[in-house]
Order: C-alpha cells, then sequence, then structure tokens
C-alpha cells in the first residue's frame, strides 16, 4: 500500500470522526477546559504554581521509592485484614481478579470508573468467565450500552450526544415513557443501576491515589458511585497501576486540591473518599452472621516498571489522569480520543501510556496528533512535559521503521542522521529548512525568519517562576506580564 | 519568505535606542523536532548554539520574531543542550514584543512607535501564537499595544489549527482546517478590528481561513519605513 493511499485513508478515518463525534466532544473537550482556567483563577496562579511544584516533587520522589512503597502497602493493607496483589501483566492480572470472583461463585460484580481496568481488558475477562459487569459511572454505562470504547481520560461517553444518549437508552431499556431530558436519562439510569448494586456479589473500583503508609485508596467521583459499589457489596477489588502509590495520607493532600480543577474545574470533586479496606462497615444484608468483607487490592506492572526504567517514559508515570491535557488540547477538541488515542488512553499522555503498557505501533498510531503546540505543559498538574513525550515516541517510531527498499539510494544525500525508515513526508518536513529557498518560496518557513540581536549591556529578565513552563500564565487571559525583561539602553 | 517582520523588527529597536545586529543564523532545529528527527535536532541546536554563543558573550540579547523558535531557545533546547548552553541562551532571548514592553517600561520613549489615528485603527483582535502563551509573553504584546492607546481583544482558542507543518499535510488538512473555525468565528465576531498574530502558522491560517490579512504586532507598531 502507497504512502499516498494510507493518507487518504487516514484523513477519510479523521473525516468520518469528526462528522459523527466532533460537535459533542468539542462541546464536552471546551467546556472542561473553559471550567479549568476559571478554577485555577480562582485558587490564584501563586498558589496553583505553588501546588504543581509539590505534588510534581512527591510523585518524582514516590516513582523513585516505588519498590519501597510496594512493600509499605502491602504490609499496611495485611494488617487492615486485606490482601494485595501485585500483577506483572494484564493476563496476570485478569486470571486473579477471575479467582477471587470464582472463589467467591460471584455472578455479577458492579464497576466504578477505572481506566486501568479498561487497559487490562478485565470487563471481557470477566464476561468470558461467565460473570456479568455492570458499569455505574453513567459515562461508562453509555459506552458499556453502546459497545463503544472511551473517547477521553475521565469523560469515556465524551463523544455522544444527549440525544444519541438518550435514542442508546430508549432502545436498550424501552421506558414506558421515552426519555429525553439530561434528568430523566440520570434518574433512570440511578434506578437502573440502584437494582444492578442490589443484585451484586462484588464491587469494583479503580483508584486515583494509593496510600501506601495505611493501605488507603483515595476515590474522587462526582457520582458516589465508587463508595457506593464498595459499601453495597461485601467484596471489594480495587484495581491500579503501581504507580499511584503516594507515602503518606498527608502526601495527598495537594493532589485532591487540584484534581477536581484541573479535572473538570471543580475546588474539589463531590465525593472524595478514603477507604482503608476492607471497610468497617457491617457486611450485607445486615444481619447474617456469616457474612464478611474482603478487600482485594490488585497492583498493576504491565509495563509500568520498565516506564520507570525508561528517562524518557517515567515521567508519564507521574500522572495523575485528570484529563486537562485532552481538554487542553486543539486537536483533542476537535477530533477526541477516538482518532486522538490508542487501544486504550487518550490524548496528550495518551502517547506515553500507550507506548509504556501496550506497543509502541499503537503510541505511534495517534501521537502525529499532538502538534507541540505546548498548551497542555501549564495544564498538566503535575508538570509533565507532554510534548516532549510525544516527540521522544516519533523519534523511536521513526527508527523502529522498515527502511523502504530504495532508501538505500538516498542514505547519503539527505541532510540529517535519521533511521532511514523514516516516513517520508516528516524528512522532508524535518529537512524544510534546508531546502533551497525557491523551492521554500511558495510556503511561509518559520525557521528562516531571523532572529535579532541586539547591543546591550546587562540586559536582565526580572522574573518569577519558572521561566518556560509560563509564569503563572495557566490561563493567559493577558493579565499583567509576570517577567518584566529590563535591558539597559546603551544610547 | 516574510522578511518584513524581521524589518520591522530592527526599525522598531533602533527608533527605541538599540544598536541592532543581524546575523546569518542556521535554523533552530524547530522543524526537525516537530517530526520527531531528535538527532538533528540537536545537531540543529549546537550549531545554532555556536553561531550565537559570541554574540551572547558579548552580552547581547537575543532577540526574536518568530515565537516557535523562541519557545526551541527557551524550552526545547533543554532536552537537546547541555544544562549550561541551555541556561545562557534561554536567560538571554526574549520576544520582540516583551523585548519592547521592557523597553518602555524602562524608560524608552513609547511615541517612536506607531500608535492609533490617522487612518491606523485604534481596535485591534490580538491571536496570540500557542507556545508564547504557554511561555506566558502574550501579555507584553498586549501590554505594548495598551500602552500605545490600542483597543485590545485577544483571542481565546488553545491553537490556531496550522501547527508548523501539520495543516499543510493532506492527512490532517481538514482537522487543521476544523480546529482553525474556532479561531474563525472569534474573529468574524471582531470584524471591525485589525487582525494581529504573532506566528508565521497563525498568520498563514487565518490567511487562508478568513482571508482577514494579519500581521505581526512587530510590523503593526513599528514606525514607518520613511
Amino acid at each position: 500500500m502507497s504512502s499516498e493511499e494510507s493518507r487518504a485513508g487516514k484523513a477519510a478515518r479523521i473525516r468520518a470522526i469528526l462528522d459523527a463525534e466532533g460537535e459533542a466532544v468539542a462541546a464536552n473537550a471546551r467546556h472542561l477546559n473553559d471550567r479549568r482556567y476559571e478554577a485555577i483563577d480562582e485558587l490564584g496562579a501563586e498558589r496553583y504554581e505553588e501546588l504543581r511544584e509539590t505534588v510534581r516533587g512527591i510523585k518524582e520522589d514516590a516513582i523513585d521509592r516505588l519498590p519501597e512503597l510496594l512493600a509499605t502497602v502491602e504490609a499496611a493493607v495485611e494488617d487492615n485484614g486485606g490482601e494485595v496483589y501485585v500483577a506483572d501483566d494484564a493476563a496476570d492480572a485478569t486470571d486473579y481478579i477471575e479467582s477471587v470472583c470464582a472463589g467467591l461463585d460471584a455472578e455479577s460484580v458492579v464497576k466504578s470508573k477505572s481506566m486501568t481496568t479498561e487497559e487490562i481488558g478485565v470487563n471481557e475477562a470477566l464476561e468470558e468467565a461467565g460473570v456479568a459487569v455492570h458499569e455505574t459511572d453513567l459515562g461508562e454505562l453509555v459506552i458499556q450500552l453502546a459497545d463503544e470504547t472511551p473517547s477521553h481520560l475521565i469523560g469515556p461517553g465524551f463523544h455522544k450526544s444527549r440525544e444519541e444518549i438518550a435514542r442508546l437508552f430508549n432502545e436498550r431499556f424501552d421506558p414506558e415513557e421515552p426519555l429525553e431530558t439530561a434528568d430523566e436519562l440520570t434518574a433512570f439510569a440511578r434506578d437502573y443501576l440502584a437494582d444492578r448494586i442490589d443484585e451484586a456479589d462484588v464491587g469494583m473500583t479503580g483508584a486515583n491515589f494509593v496510600v501506601a503508609e495505611t493501605g488507603t485508596i483515595a476515590l474522587v467521583t462526582n457520582e458516589g458511585n465508587a463508595r457506593k459499589v464498595i459499601e453495597s457489596t461485601n467484596h471489594h477489588v480495587a484495581v491500579t497501576g503501581i504507580e499511584k502509590l503516594l507515602p503518606t495520607l498527608e502526601s495527598l493532600r495537594p493532589f485532591v486540591e487540584l484534581i477536581g480543577r484541573t479535572a473538570t474545574g471543580q475546588s474539589a470533586a463531590i465525593y472524595n473518599t478514603l477507604v482503608s479496606g476492607p471497610v468497617n462497615s457491617p457486611p450485607v444484608p445486615f444481619g447474617d452472621p456469616d457474612a464478611e468483607r474482603t478487600f482485594h487490592l490488585v497492583l498493576i506492572d504491565n509495563g509500568r516498571r520498565a516506564m520507570r526504567e525508561d528517562p524518557d517514559l517515567r515521567e508519564t508515570l507521574y500522572c495523575i489522569r485528570c484529563g486537562a491535557c485532552n481538554n487542553s488540547c486543539a486537536n483533542f477538541q476537535s477530533v477526541g480520543g477516538h482518532a486522538f488515542g490508542g487501544e486504550t488512553y487518550t490524548g496528550g499522555i495518551g502517547t506515553g501510556w500507550e507506548a509504556g503498557v501496550h506497543d509502541l505501533e499503537s503510541a505511534g498510531g495517534m501521537n502525529d496528533f499532538c502538534t507541540g503546540c505546548s498548551r497542555c505543559e501549564p495544564a498538566c498538574p503535575v508538570k509533565i512535559d507532554i510534548p516532549w513525550l510525544n516527540t521522544v515516541v516519533r523519534d523511536r517510531v521513526n527508527r523502529g521503521a522498515d527502511p523502504g527498499e530504495f532508501d538505500f539510494l538516498v542514505e547519503g544525500l539527505v541532510p540529517d542522521d535519521e533511521h532511514g525508515g523514516i516516513d517520508r513526508q516528516k524528512r522532508f518536513f524535518g529537512n524544510f529548512p534546508t531546502l533551497p529557498s525557491r523551492e521554500r518560496s511558495w510556503s511561509r518557513c518559520s525557521a528562516s525568519t531571523p532572529a535579532v540581536t541586539c547591543r546591550h549591556s546587562a540586559a536582565r529578565r526580572s522574573s518569577s517562576g519558572s521561566r518556560h513552563a509560563g509564569p503563572s500564565h495557566p490561563g493567559s487571559r493577558s493579565g499583567r506580564p509576570s517577567s518584566i525583561p529590563t535591558p539597559t539602553r546603551t544610547t | 519568505m516574510n522578511v518584513g517582520r524581521g524589518k520591522a523588527a530592527v526599525r522598531a529597536l533602533e527608533a527605541l535606542g538599540v544598536a541592532v545586529t543581524v546575523p546569518t543564523l542556521p535554523p533552530s532545529g524547530r522543524a526537525p523536532l516537530s517530526q520527531g528527527m531528535v538527532s538533528t535536532a540537536q545537531e540543529r541546536a549546537s550549531g545554532l548554539y555556536a553561531a550565537v554563543v559570541d554574540h551572547l558573550r558579548a552580552g547581547k540579547d537575543l532577540v526574536v520574531v518568530e515565537p516557535s523558535t523562541l519557545a526551541m531557545f527557551r524550552n526545547d533546547y533543554e532536552h537537546l543542550l547541555p544544562a549550561e548552553r541551555f541556561d545562557s541562551l534561554a536567560d538571554n532571548s526574549y520576544e520582540v514584543l516583551e523585548y519592547v514592553f521592557g523597553l518602555v517600561e524602562n524608560g524608552a520613549d513609547s511615541e517612536v512607535l506607531a500608535g492609533p489615528g490617522g487612518d491606523r485603527d485604534r481596535a485591534v483582535v490580538y491571536h496570540p501564537h500557542c507556545q508564547q502563551r504557554t511561555l506566558g509573553l502574550d501579555a507584553h504584546t498586549v501590554g505594548v499595544l495598551e500602552a500605545l492607546g490600542y483597543d485590545v481583544v485577544t483571542s481565546d482558542v488553545e491553537c490556531c489549527g496550522m501547527a508548523g507543518s501539520f495543516g499543510y499535510k493532506s492527512e490532517y488538512y481538514e482537522l487543521s482546517v476544523d480546529v482553525g473555525r474556532a479561531l474563525g468565528s472569534q474573529l468574524r465576531e471582531e470584524a471591525g478590528r485589525r487582525v494581529l498574530a504573532s506566528g508565521t502558522s497563525c498568520t498563514d491560517q487565518i490567511d487562508s481561513l478568513l482571508d482577514r490579512d494579519p500581521v505581526h504586532p512587530i510590523e503593526f507598531v513599528a514606525p514607518s519605513r520613511a
């Protein structure tokens, strides 16, 4: 297949997604992005930068000490009466979860939202083993009913409009009165899910954070469904990546202060649930002397340990999966995670995750949607250099590709030292400034715009904050410049 | 190739009392970096540094017109150059309107720049470049324009959609146009205002989508050629 065909194919696929999902994605992503700016303005730029520094430091330290934290959390959870299982990969994790369910004769599981469970494919594995799985997060319920994949890190059904969701519910459930408004849909879902939760044997959650010292998982939701599935069933399986470990309860606080704001623009999520399982609440049904609560914390490796050893991918592990990079990305706002996404993860940070937990091919298939515009950099609460991650992955993809059969003719003639397999279009644009100006004159060439040097003595910039992360400008709704050059004039 | 903005930058800076040198510099490496050609970008970065180091050592400030080039010096070069070299470039490079802002704040006579009046519009709509926004440098451009008496409205999108070569690639063209639609509708709402844009890519996008003939703020405020 020639590269021309595959470009047309890609263009067609993007066009189809723009047509089917673009409007809903744009409305949802832009809304959250606007709310994020407001929430950070309310927090104050200085406090925001302070918190970012703090959480970045905590994550760097936590990932550094990961083996120690794993040992600590295992001891703490066992002390509390729970169990920890560290799964090497997806199959290892799903096997374990299946065996827990089998041991309990579980027939149904109710879940709150967890991208890590999507990553390991636990729903499919359990269904194959004859265990019914019911998503209780409203967005996850929507895509479960629609048999689709999530299109965003925190809003899996972002690509669906209210009208589409209403159509879906009416088709699937055939209610007496067709459902139309958001209130009606939510009320219906609530009743439907209440029944599923009532019937369920196992409650499965993810974990936004895991506190090693106390064996506590922190769950951030707007629906309270995480807490509900835990309290309403006797057996709680929490599934999350090993990178979620934080050392202490105190270290959790700045994350909780930030995550609501960067994710959805809320000063705090509606429910911030801390669970040091198994919980103390009496088992259900109340009064049953044989009932007992159990807690299983399943911590997933699935490539994370290798990411930790990788000097460029390591930073991905600092991610708290808030979705700010998705919402702040102009390309994502237009096309959403079904284009700018891989097998599981979406948006700028998705590239790092896909490369680390799946493979380079999957990461390479999505990462060209990152243009390096850098708007996600000040949006990321943990200061991950997302454009750089995407560049590194792009470089690895370039290097991994097979050289074409005629590339040997070109070797030595191109003004770069790149691998022979690099996509020809990329090679052309990458060497653009070296083309004779006659060939470039049809287009602007940004690299040729002259930089100008000026003679000044002792020009200094009086600045506060990090020079390249935009001093306190998450919103850059042009306020007063926070750094002012002080050139000294010589005339 | 648009040299108008470079010439305007020189005129404006000289009028503000700055002695300006315009050396011939090799490309910054933005193009290969954007395509994931990291080792080529590294070579370019070293080459650029070698070409400016003597100027920097002589105490000169490096003023940059193209925001994506400045972003290399102040952001991306951290991955491409040894720390000391990155620091010296980052600490001594400025976006052109940032520099003008600093000059005016420190006493330079802004009257030498072109303010509103006569046939010049007072009302402008400014679209900052994405990487420039991330560096927090849109505020300086707005500051200069307002100090000169312009009534400035700023666009409120994350990116114009062109993003270097992205919008030129056939497989991404439609997406690039879709992204540009948001900016387009904001600019259409400000139909009465002159459009200013700092980035070359943004200028191309605005031009081809809207036919609004945007101009770089430095070209807009530079004293006239006479």
